[in-house]
């Protein structure tokens, strides 16, 4: 198995948070949703949301300061140093993170998120220190390499979309090294790329095998969804080719006209697409690509003033909200304005419960914490912040 | 779907079950709708602002003031009609619309009393007065109607009527934390907060009330304290000290309460505290190599020793709201 984690714990993972789900749409009952619990314990440690983020603080703090007292000790001063100093501190902090995986299944802890994050930072360091023919194509293609290789190895999602991103860079900076031909081209082959990574993760959702990538697989195509439209959205395509090439020729008249299409082509099909299938990425995204489309347009032809637009879009906006609202109070045509469950705060509470029943209770006696009494009033009931 | 599938064939979930999962349900766009619905009225208002603010010359301000206030009443009158009847507990909104009408009744009240004093000096130079009365009104509006929203302005406003601006993203840059008075004022209005929001589970009046509140005033106290701090740097120890005093007060009671998020913040703030002394004591020693040497060590070993502790605490603090 190439990941770091337990076959065992990530399904066992998976399975709690299908079971959750299934609980809050009120799918499987309480005394199910508890036995399948009990069957499924899972030894990755994710600790509370706020828990993270401190952890994450901590370990930016850490990693900084160990990384100075590291340089000050080494005494580096010229750039060749300062390369084999960060190579030696991105090979510290994945050991690092290895070994505290292997010791505790750190997942999604913060700290684990925050190492893999620096040993990037400090690999991508080591390459642009020096200036070297070619460097920022090497380097993209290295992340792509070690991004892909975290995602795989931790399961995560957010290394899958910086391999997607350097993919995307990569490709970006070959069409540069090819000039004038490339400016003409580079957003067509970037739409392609694009659509090429999107599909191809739709064909790993479907594999069995990749089970525990299904939500790498999700954010990637979310990611293609909009790079696909950022490859061919005019503000974007006319700013990065007066940016990064260097002939200065006006966009050809056909040429523009085909990208302001795409720019407001793209969102709409994105929206019917996301109707038809009843698939909210592909709605939500929409909308705010068109919105991000409609500002586009008003960069550059200034037809109204702005206050006059924005009356009338938030017009707009309101009377289609309202209309939706009426006309989705009974479900049509598989998409219903109700709150799924309006008693979602109670299910959530007795989930609380059954989840400090389940694993609150074994968790103690492994550990021996004495509760000194109160250990059930806190049950659910008072607020989590 | 296949995990649903497993767990049938282990006899987990029934059949009767397995099928309502895999039971296509009609998807929820409710959100959705509500977002784009605020962004419409966003858009609105800031849109009659700008328009507003351009022709103030052509329409007048007379004319402007009195379309604001009637725009406002309107939106009050509304509410009135619509609510449902004031109880102690949490009440439900009547329906979608209620929540923004009322919001924007209060923003525009905001904007009318503020304009009436810049242009027509209605209080005079009591500009305390300007912030009173609508602080006063935002705070009954809060209750009367039981809204969160309304109840951080008046918050806000109760704070700027003391002096100190607390919105999350001004409150270090618009505040001179280097005045005495102002340091004074934050650490009583925290302090206060922090025991209104006591109050307020305690008497159970809004009970849901009480961590806006608690927020408010842990942020505001710990702010102004290490201000405090930073600032009368020949006593620095004795503030360290109250801060180290708040602070473990403030741990107990998130410990007791289950309550991560004041957990963190108060264990953060604490840090930094700590974090100010040492380098203090340090630079007070001298500042060669082995001091800076010493300095680095401290923030690897506290850092490091901080992450221990709060794993120990998130297993401690039972983590209710999920796995």
């Amino acid at each position: 198995m190439m990941q770091a984690y337990k076959y065992k714990n990530l399904y066992s993972k998976l399975v709690q948070q299908k079971a959750s789900e299934a609980f809050e749409t009120e799918s499987i009952d309480a005394e199910t949703y508890k036995k399948i619990l009990e069957a499924h314990a899972s030894e990755l440690y994710t600790p509370n949301f706020f828990i993270r983020i401190a952890l994450g603080l901590l370990t930016v703090i850490a990693v900084l300061f160990s990384g100075v007292l590291v340089w000050f000790i080494s005494g580096a001063s010229n750039d060749y140093a300062f390369v084999a100093l960060f190579i030696f501190l991105s090979i510290a902090c994945y050991t690092i993170l290895e070994l505290l995986i292997n010791a505790k299944q750190y997942y999604n802890a913060g700290l684990d998120n925050v190492l893999m994050s620096c040993s990037i930072i400090f690999l991508i360091a080591a390459f642009l220190t020096e200036d070297y023919a070619n460097n920022d194509l090497i380097t993209s293609a290295v992340m792509i390499l070690f991004c892909l290789w975290l995602c795989i190895r931790f399961t995560d999602g957010f290394m899958a979309m910086l391999a997607y991103v350097s993919l995307y860079i990569f490709i970006f900076l070959l069409c540069v090294k090819f000039g004038v031909a490339g400016k003409a081209i580079a957003p067509f082959i970037l739409m392609i790329a694009s659509a090429i990574v999107y599909m191809v993760a739709n064909g790993l959702l479907k594999k069995e095998r990749l089970l525990f990538y299904h939500f790498s697989c999700k954010a990637v195509q979310l990611l293609a969804l909009i790079l696909f439209y950022a490859s061919a959205n005019y503000f974007a395509v006319n700013e990065a080719g007066t940016q990064f090439f260097s002939a200065h020729i006006n966009m050809p008249a056909v040429l523009a006209m085909i990208y302001w299409i795409l720019t407001f082509l793209i969102p709409v099909a994105y929206i019917l697409y996301g109707l038809m299938k009843k698939d909210l990425l592909f709605i939500r995204t929409g909308i705010v690509l068109f919105i991000i489309s409609i500002i586009t347009i008003h960069y550059y032809y200034q037809l109204l003033p702005v206050e006059i637009d924005m009356l009338i879009g938030g017009l707009i906006l309101i009377v289609i909200s309202y209309l939706l609202i009426k006309y989705l109070r009974t479900p049509k045509h598989g998409f219903t304005f109700k709150n799924i469950n309006p008693n979602k705060k109670d299910l959530l509470n007795a989930e609380a419960l059954i989840i400090a029943q389940v694993f609150g209770k074994s968790n103690n006696k492994q550990k021996g914490f004495e509760f000194g009494g109160g250990s059930s009033g806190g049950g659910g009931a008072t607020g989590n912040y | 779907m296949e995990i649903f599938e497993q767990l049938h064939q282990q006899n987990f979930i029934t059949q009767k079950q397995l099928d309502k999962i895999k039971q296509q349900q009609p998807v929820s766009v409710h959100w959705d709708i509500r977002t784009l619905l605020y962004l419409g009225i966003l858009l609105i208002t800031t849109a009659l602002s700008i328009i507003v603010y351009k022709n103030i010359d052509t329409i007048g301000h007379t004319a402007i003031l009195i379309a604001i206030g009637i725009a406002c009443a309107a939106c009050f009158m509304y509410c009135f009609k619509k609510t449902n009847r004031y109880q102690h507990a949490k009440v439900e909104s009547p329906n979608i619309l209620f929540d923004y009408i009322l919001l924007s009744g209060c923003l525009l009240l905001l904007t009318f009393i503020g304009y009436l004093q810049y242009e027509y000096n209605v209080f005079g130079n009591r500009w305390g007065l300007a912030v009173f009365i609508p602080m006063v009104i935002l705070f009954f509006c809060a209750y009367y109607f039981d809204h969160i929203g309304v109840l951080s302005i008046a918050i806000t406003n109760f704070a700027a009527w003391l002096g100190i601006t607390v919105t999350p993203l001004q409150i270090l840059k618009q505040n001179n934390f280097g005045d005495t008075h102002l340091i004074s004022t934050g650490i009583i209005l925290g302090a206060a907060l922090i025991i209104f929001s006591i109050i307020t589970q305690q008497k159970n009046i809004k009970a849901h009330f009480a961590f806006t509140y608690k927020n408010f005033g842990v942020n505001i106290l710990f702010i102004a304290l290490l201000s405090a701090m930073f600032n009368y740097d020949n006593i620095y120890l004795v503030w360290f000290l109250i801060i180290m005093a708040v602070a473990y007060l403030l741990f107990n009671n998130a410990v007791k309460q289950n309550a991560f998020y004041f957990f963190v913040i108060t264990v953060l703030y604490a840090y930094i505290a700590l974090c100010y002394v040492v380098i203090e004591l340090l630079t007070s020693v001298g500042g060669d190599m082995g001091v800076i040497y010493l300095g680095l060590i401290y923030f690897i070993g506290s850092g490091i020793g901080l992450i221990r502790l709060l794993m120990y605490y998130n297993k401690k603090l039972k983590d209710d709201a999920g796995i």
